[in-house]
């Protein structure tokens, strides 16, 4: 014992002063933003790892089956004794990972559209019968074989449904030498199993510190900053100080996570903050990130954001929180080694209503790297409530009550009022709701099409080989989630802005909401499901049967 | 087609109609392995059966009005729990490599409530109104039974057997309605 702690202090000794330096390097780095592709190469390396990673089970896995084929002539297969989820699945597709196994034709597709249903024509069309039925009461036909689509429907989703798979991690095609993605693989071969050991020792007793440590450190020269910023009588002076301050401090963060974005067609993205505008922004996803993160930063962002209220309102008051705000996003994403790549920036919402997929809570973080948001979300108390009333503070955000559904309506007024302001910044939505794992876009809730004005559609795709993004949160706790993101190699992602898309006249907001979302799961590709994202937590509702069984009746009779 | 894979007897002894069609070759290992996968994913309990309400528990199944059916057919030994045995007989029948007989079989035992070889009026009945909930008259429907029975019905016992089945259902592309990839 006495060894080991003398090892460890031996060590940590020879260890401290590179790895000091190593920080201070990232820190200068990132304050002049400059890159020197580490990460980009990081990511590089590890897809090659992986990639011989999955040789090499592959080989083990054919000559394990060569032997246990010689055994099972004999006897019967036992399915139930097989190692679970050893399963690499070839059937995948983007990203090295399965979209779907089962290749659906959309028969008796599920169309559960009972919150409002899908315009009946869109479902004729689907199913494919003609609309006699007024005068087709009393001929109706009946085939025995009528039930098969329903059978069949009901098979598939025995074998793969879509609606809990999506609640779920996705699974890899090889493994990407993470215990919690696998937890037969170290076992397999011994070359495998250093290279996972050596890769746990990366992780965890110097990715994990590092980030950490950056994290507490960009957090720190934030809160100077900001403070010093503070002390700057107004003008201009101070606005561009701040501006410089914010953005530098604001790089380090981002290189404490490692992240790496790559911003595509940047000579069109807008000129100027006062034109994107922006306040200061997080979703109460990444409030609760924090909050639950590091004590450090929640201060801070009150700190900065009582600051920024001090300010009189105006341009100045906006290009700082712009900044501020991108700043210590940037400087979060470090902390999990976020690679992103932002797509078409030229597409990037400026005012308006934002929507996006949702995959993580991480996922308002992603996007307020690039651009500042407002952010709508529920009210809570206690310390979270704390931290909505400082952001609140600093800009125009919108709380409500989830529950409450008359203040639904207040809250769509609201959303009205904050898009009919000329300087606002694009409000952050996740219609769905809910988290999804990143392969799938689920039902769109209309409430935010209703509302009229812009919409800017954002697509953002995860991948999954470096990390897990998507926060399984009947699995997981918050913590237990943010350690495996602090933990993981990388959190690479990409992000695509799409034109924005306006209601045309005519349009429901159901049908425009389908639209958007259609677009954006084109776009990320994503599969495009029917389905409510609430099902997560909620059972089916009976109705939904009832529809079925309408549509059925209908065909029955019209056929 | 070989038979040398057929699961034994003995394992699906109370099951007289569907015992023969029951071939494990349907599957290669992979797919049998993600199956079991499946499998014990919608086992809840971790009992080793599923039961009616894990199936529930999916909300596309939940939607599904013949769902009772396809669970009932699943539970080919009637213990009201669906085995990995059963259900991987159960899913093997829709296998691209199943034959066409064995997914006759499966459409039969839909409309086969009580599993006597025979569809009667009122089987046919009761599945129609699971299928059409209230949305059809009972009226409408007992003619809509009345009807079908009377034109399948060649023998004139006055209910559908598997061979009068297979000859109304027979010459519809079921093997292409009954595939589900695995």
């Amino acid at each position: 014992m006495a060894l080991i702690t003398s090892f460890v202090s031996v060590a940590i000794s020879i260890l401290y002063t590179p790895f000091l330096l190593l920080i201070l390097c990232i820190i200068f780095l990132a304050s002049i933003g400059k890159s020197l592709g580490v990460r980009r190469l990081y990511v590089n390396i590890l897809l090659k790892l992986f990639e011989y990673g999955r040789q090499h089970i592959e080989v083990a896995e054919k000559i394990a089956r060569k032997d246990s084929s010689d055994e099972e002539d004999e006897d019967p297969p036992v399915p139930d004794d097989k190692p679970p989820s050893a399963i690499i699945k070839e059937n995948g597709s983007i990203n090295g990972t399965k979209m779907t196994v089962i290749e659906r034709h959309e028969i008796l597709g599920p169309s559960p559209e009972l919150n409002y249903k899908r315009s009946s024509s869109q479902e004729r069309v689907q199913n494919g019968h003609r609309t006699d039925q007024a005068k087709g009461e009393n001929k109706v036909d009946f085939h025995l074989s009528h039930c098969l689509d329903l059978v069949k429907a009901g098979m598939e989703s025995i074998i793969e449904d879509q609606v809990t798979s999506v609640f779920e991690a996705e699974e890899l095609r090889s493994w990407n030498l993470l215990t919690r993605t696998n937890r037969q693989y170290e076992f397999l071969t011994w070359r495998l199993t250093i290279i996972w050991a050596m890769g746990f020792v990366v992780r965890y007793l110097f990715l994990l510190p590092l980030r950490i440590m950056i994290f507490i450190i960009g957090v720190f020269v934030m809160i100077m900053s900001t403070w010093i910023v503070s002390m700057i009588p107004h003008d201009g002076l101070r606005g561009r100080i701040g501006r410089i301050s914010y953005v530098m401090s604001l790089r380090i963060l981002v290189r404490s996570i490692s992240l790496v974005a790559t911003f595509h067609d940047e000579q069109y993205s807008p000129k100027g903050n006062g034109f994107c505008v922006a306040n200061h922004t997080s979703v109460i996803d990444v409030a609760i990130l924090s909050s639950n993160n590091c004590f450090s930063l929640v201060w801070w962002l009150i700190t900065c954001t009582a600051c920024v209220g001090t300010l009189p309102d105006g341009k100045m008051k906006q290009r700082v929180n712009y900044a501020v705000s991108l700043m210590c996003f940037n400087f979060l994403s470090r902390c999990i080694s976020a690679v992103i790549t932002y797509h078409d920036t030229h597409n990037k919402p400026t005012r308006g209503i934002c929507v996006a997929n949702h995959t993580s809570p991480i996922d308002a973080h992603v996007l307020m790297c690039d651009n500042c948001y407002s952010l709508i979300g529920q009210r809570h108390g206690g310390f979270l409530g704390l931290l909505q009333r400082a952001l609140a503070r600093a800009s125009p955000h919108i709380w409500f009550e989830r529950s409450e559904v008359k203040d639904r309506h207040a809250v769509a007024r609201r959303l009205k009022e904050h898009i009919s302001v000329e300087d606002n910044p694009p409000i952050l939505i996740f219609p769905e709701g809910t988290c999804i794992n990143n392969t799938s876009v689920m039902q769109f809730k209309k409430g935010s099409f209703e509302v009229g004005g812009t919409i800017f559609p954002v697509a953002i795709k995860y991948d999954p080989r470096f990390g897990e993004a998507f926060w399984n949160s009947s699995r997981f706790g918050m913590l237990h989630y943010l350690l495996n993101m602090m933990t993981s190699w990388a959190i690479v992602c990409d992000v695509w802005y799409l034109p924005a898309m306006t209601r045309a006249p005519g349009e429901s907001a159901v049908d425009f909401a389908n639209r958007v979302k259609a677009v954006i799961a084109r776009r990320g590709g994503l599969v495009d499901l029917q389905w409510d994202g609430q099902l997560k937590r909620m059972k089916a509702k009976k109705e939904w049967r009832e529809l079925q069984q309408e549509e059925i009746s209908k065909r029955i009779k019209s056929e | 087609m070989g038979n040398e894979n057929s699961i034994p007897m003995e394992l699906c002894s109370n099951s007289r109609v569907n015992c023969i069609d029951f071939k494990v070759e349907n599957f290669d290992a992979d797919e049998i392995r993600r199956l079991g996968k499946r499998f014990r994913k919608l086992d809840l309990d971790n009992s080793g059966a599923l039961s009616i309400d894990e199936f529930m528990s999916l909300p596309e199944l939940q939607q599904n009005p013949l769902v009772q059916r396809v669970i009932d057919i699943f539970d080919a030994d009637g213990n009201g729990e669906v085995d990995f045995k059963e259900f991987i007989q159960g899913v093997s029948q829709f296998s691209v490599k199943g034959d066409k007989l064995s997914k006759l079989r499966f459409a039969f035992r839909i409309y086969d409530m009580d599993n006597d070889g025979f569809i009667s009026n009122g089987e046919l009945f009761q599945v129609l109104k699971m299928m059409v909930g209230n949305n059809l008259k009972d009226t409408q429907l007992q003619q809509i039974v009345d009807k079908t029975i009377l034109f399948a019905d060649k023998d004139e016992d006055g209910k559908i057997s598997f061979e009068e089945f297979c000859n109304v259902v027979g010459n519809t592309d079921i093997h292409k309605k009954m595939v589900v990839d695995v």
